[in-house]
């Protein structure tokens, strides 16, 4: 099919496309509001974020018949999950990974009595939290990745935003939730003040004299005072309605980069779910790196549909082949060998699975929605 | 950020290029790898020997007695094989910074390690160690939490710990904790030595003769086989073996007169032959009773400073025995001079992580980085079929990662899983930008090499700006255990944004041109 057909297939179907990662963000919402109805969060927490105890058994006794560990073990810890590491170069067992809610003390003799021998260092790694810090852990993350969200917003913004009356708004906003997020923090206080200071000044330098954005300014001053004074967590979440309502009637375009974002968050976080993966904290902290990372082919498309040149259809092909072969190539970097290794720390097992379904998700909302509604932003402003 | 402007030269240019080569030569000096041998003093006993000849932990023990060190395995096997009996020895130690002559009758209280082979510092995860996230009990101020830490830090010391740090941490709720971190390898037992507030007392009745701590100990004798040490082992019906143990503690005036005054009011024991009081010595450790000591008649009402305290352990052979009797003496003793820590705490996380997993661990992730390296490399060849765009994506991304290295040698970052995945990552947004840079440097339409470059630069630097501000929120998070990821990743795409990207756009452009 050459070029031109293909063209002309796209500027008629564009926004049907648009619409298919638009369905799977709604239907993953969706399934999302059951599962937190089920388990009480959107993610199903290992032990590091719930509490309890992982066993990293190394000892070459337990690794010469796994299965056969694994049925002992499993009859004296009904709670037992069960990971399998194993060397890329021998394909021998490295270690067997037991994950409980029990504590070490009770986990130990439980272990003698399956296996016959005793942990020490030598033979074992044993990683223990207690259910107070992990539920503090991941209440923490989950503020944090709320937070890392709202700034990668403003920054976007930033750059596409158009009205700097309304850019210095949104910078006096977004650094509230630094205060809501961390409210004990003095040094961050002082900090924030100081930035809602300046953007204040900023923002009435740049006030244009229309009746709602005096309002506005009005309803963001009183906001700002309110959370200064008094930083209760769930302010939190009427700074956001504020925030989303100044972008969306300031900037399609940053919006559109701002829903891709979000949409590759509540995707990834579905097929998590959907695939029964057990997330650690630093698979939380993974959606963080998600949400500065999957940005930039955004970025990409965005910048080069607003100022480059030709038509928006070779423009938005242009970034195609460039944003696509970056994510292609970071998947086709990391996931064969991460499929190859399987003797990883945690930490890097789930970082990188994380960040590489938050990829494959990126492709669909860059490509197909984000590309989508730039195409109609720009002809709707006659950038053809 | 350094944008190419027009009328750039070629001495600009090779300034970028400079730049570049300068911080990887820095980062060379910072991370600093040798390849020489030998093994290090982690740490040395104070009042020991050793420590008064003037041996101090980060020495390089080169040769002992004329034998060649060059691992862990050396050095035991040489000292073995001159403490084979319990005569007093000379012992010669060369080291980098000379020899030391140390006279003992048994190995030197020290403890040592493989030598690095880099300024790098490892993790725990990787290195293997011990890591106690420790919550008070009741609200502290900071300074009460300081007190803890110094308190915890001295009874670690004492016990013959190396390689501790101990730092206070805050979360989001205002919650304050101790991280103790312990590299290498750990006593089994960690959780009592850091979790027991260590109250100890010693009670006659009711009353109260000594508490541990400097107000009512002088001293106490260790590391001296006169006045402490395992007296003697013996087999139990039980198939078991108990060794015991005993030590001199030196009490202050006070106590001793105290110990006279209580010990008057008691009578003999008819029981016993008469040759001991009627009542004991209870050794009690956070309200529990680990040890009732008979009181010989003759110290009935005497002022004496000093008391034999004893005890024992038990195991299944007398190497087991004689193990658990020492450790148990050492942490009577450890806590006999600290004195009780000043709050009662409770440990919410410990993790023990084993060396050899971490080995294994170490290997895998390094596997791990050549696989993407030679992938990517192999992906921009295919892509590009030039073999100096290939080769300056490879260079780009190796600078990246060794630049990131030496920084982190530098300030002495510990590099564990979470950093050293942010490394990857932080190469993975490099790869990115230089595919930018390449896609805008060859495309087609009117505008110049450099005005397209600036177009991939500003991409390049807006997305840089919403990584940095979706990561820095971490390090006020998980009583930073997880900044590691953050930390790294920012400073790898730093380095990419000042340094090497700035340089790699010049080598396209001289190519391009």
């Amino acid at each position: 099919m050459d070029k031109e057909k293909l063209s002309k297939l796209y500027d008629k179907y564009y926004l049907l496309l648009a619409l298919i990662p638009v369905v799977l963000v709604i239907s993953s919402l969706v399934y999302l509001a059951g599962f937190y109805s089920q388990n009480g969060s959107f993610i199903a927490k290992d032990v590091s974020l719930s509490g309890g105890t992982t066993i990293t058994l190394t000892d070459p006794s337990t690794l010469s018949d796994l299965s056969d560990a694994e049925f002992l073990l499993s009859s004296k810890i009904p709670d037992a999950n069960f990971r399998r590491l194993t060397d890329i170069r021998t394909s021998s067992p490295l270690a067997l990974v037991l994950e409980s809610s029990l504590s070490p003390e009770e986990l130990k003799p439980l272990i003698k009595e399956a296996l016959g021998y005793e942990l020490t260092s030598e033979n074992s790694s044993i990683e223990f939290s207690g259910p107070s810090i992990s539920n503090s852990f991941y209440s923490e993350l989950l503020r944090v990745v709320l937070l890392s969200f709202i700034l990668m917003g403003l920054v976007v913004f930033m750059i596409f935003g158009t009205s700097r009356f309304f850019k210095s708004l949104a910078l006096l906003l977004s650094v509230l939730a630094i205060r809501l997020t961390f409210p004990l923090s003095s040094g961050l206080m002082i900090f924030v003040i100081l930035v809602v200071t300046g953007s204040l000044v900023y923002c009435l330098l740049k006030l244009e004299k229309k009746k709602q954005n005096y309002l506005i300014l009005l309803l963001g001053i009183v906001f700002a005072v309110v959370s200064i004074i008094y930083p209760t967590y769930f302010l939190i979440y009427v700074l956001l309605v504020f925030l989303l309502l100044v972008y969306i009637f300031n900037s399609v375009p940053s919006i559109a980069v701002i829903f891709a974002a979000f949409s590759d968050l509540v995707l990834t976080a579905a097929v998590i779910d959907i695939l029964g993966i057990r997330v650690s904290a630093p698979g939380l902290v993974a959606f963080l790196m998600l949400i500065g990372y999957s940005v930039d082919t955004d970025i990409l498309l965005t910048n080069k549909a607003l100022r480059g040149s030709g038509s928006i259809n070779s423009r938005i092909y242009d970034a195609f082949r460039t944003g696509s072969f970056m994510t292609l190539t970071a998947l086709a970097a990391v996931l064969p060998a991460f499929l190859l290794i399987t003797g990883l720390p945690d930490a890097f097992r789930q970082i990188f699975l994380v960040v590489s379904i938050g990829l494959v998700a990126d492709l669909f909302n860059t490509w197909l929605t984000n590309s989508g509604i730039i195409k109609w932003y720009c002809q709707r402003k006659g950038m053809i | 950020m350094v944008l190419p402007k027009e009328g750039d030269d070629m001495i600009k240019f090779s300034l970028r290029v400079w730049i570049l080569i300068i911080a990887l030569a820095l980062s060379l000096l910072a991370i600093s790898p040798s390849f020489s041998d030998g093994v290090i003093i982690k740490s040395v006993e104070k009042n020991s020997s050793s420590y008064d000849e003037g041996l101090r932990p980060g020495m390089i023990i080169k040769s002992v007695n004329g034998a060649l060190i060059s691992n862990m395995a050396d050095y035991s096997d040489v000292l073995r094989e001159i403490f084979n009996d319990s005569f007093e020895k000379k012992v010669s130690v060369n080291t980098d910074k000379g020899a030391f002559i140390i006279f003992s009758a048994s190995e030197p209280n020290i403890t040592i390690g493989d030598k690095p082979k880099t300024k790098l510092k490892m993790g725990l995860d990787l290195l293997g160690g011990a890591r106690a996230l420790v919550q008070p009990e009741g609200v502290l101020s900071n300074q009460e939490l300081t007190d803890l830490i110094d308190v915890t830090s001295n009874r670690l010391n004492i016990f013959g710990l190396s390689d501790v740090t101990i730092r206070p941490v805050t979360d989001i709720s205002g919650n304050k904790y101790m991280l103790i971190e312990i590299a290498g390898a750990t006593p089994s037992d960690i959780r009592d030595l850091v979790a027991k507030q260590g109250k100890f007392e010693a009670k006659i009745g009711n009353d109260t003769v000594f508490r541990g701590g400097e107000e009512d100990i002088k001293e106490v004798c260790r590391f001296d086989a006169t006045c402490s040490g395992i007296r003697s082992c013996s087999p139990q019906p039980d198939g078991t073996t108990v060794c015991q143990f005993a030590f001199v503690v030196y009490l202050s005036p006070e106590a001793a007169q105290r110990h006279a005054n209580i010990t008057s009011k008691l009578k003999l024991d008819p029981g016993q032959g008469g040759r001991y009081l009627d009542k004991k010595l209870d050794l009690l450790i956070d309200d529990v009773l680990t040890d009732s000591l008979l009181i010989s008649e003759g110290l009935k009402g005497q002022v004496t400073t000093e008391i034999s305290v004893q005890g024992s352990g038990v195991g299944a052979n007398q190497e087991e025995a004689f193990q658990s009797a020492t450790e148990s003496m050492n942490k009577l003793q450890t806590i006999m001079i600290t004195g009780s820590l000043p709050y009662k705490i409770n440990i919410v996380k410990l993790d023990s992580l084993s060396p050899n997993l971490g080995h294994e661990f170490t290997k895998n992730i390094l596997l791990l980085g050549l696989m993407v390296f030679a992938i990517v490399s192999l992906i921009i060849f295919i892509r590009y079929r030039k073999i100096k765009i290939t080769l300056s994506v490879i260079l780009t991304m190796f600078s990246e990662a060794f630049i990131t290295l030496g920084v982190a040698a530098l300030i002495g970052w510990n590099l564990d899983a979470p950093s050293i995945a942010g490394i990857i990552a932080g190469i993975g947004t490099g790869v990115n930008d230089q595919i930018i840079i390449l896609a805008e440097s060859t495309s087609r339409g009117q505008r110049s090499i450099k005005e397209r470059i600036r177009s991939a630069l500003f991409v390049i630097f807006a997305a840089f700006s919403t990584i940095v501000v979706a990561m820095i929120p971490l390090f006020w998070t998980g009583a930073g255990l997880l900044k590691g990821f953050a930390f790294t990743t920012i400073v790898s795409i730093s380095i990419g944004i000042l340094i090497t990207r700035p340089a790699f756009a010049d080598i396209i452009k001289k190519m391009e041109s």
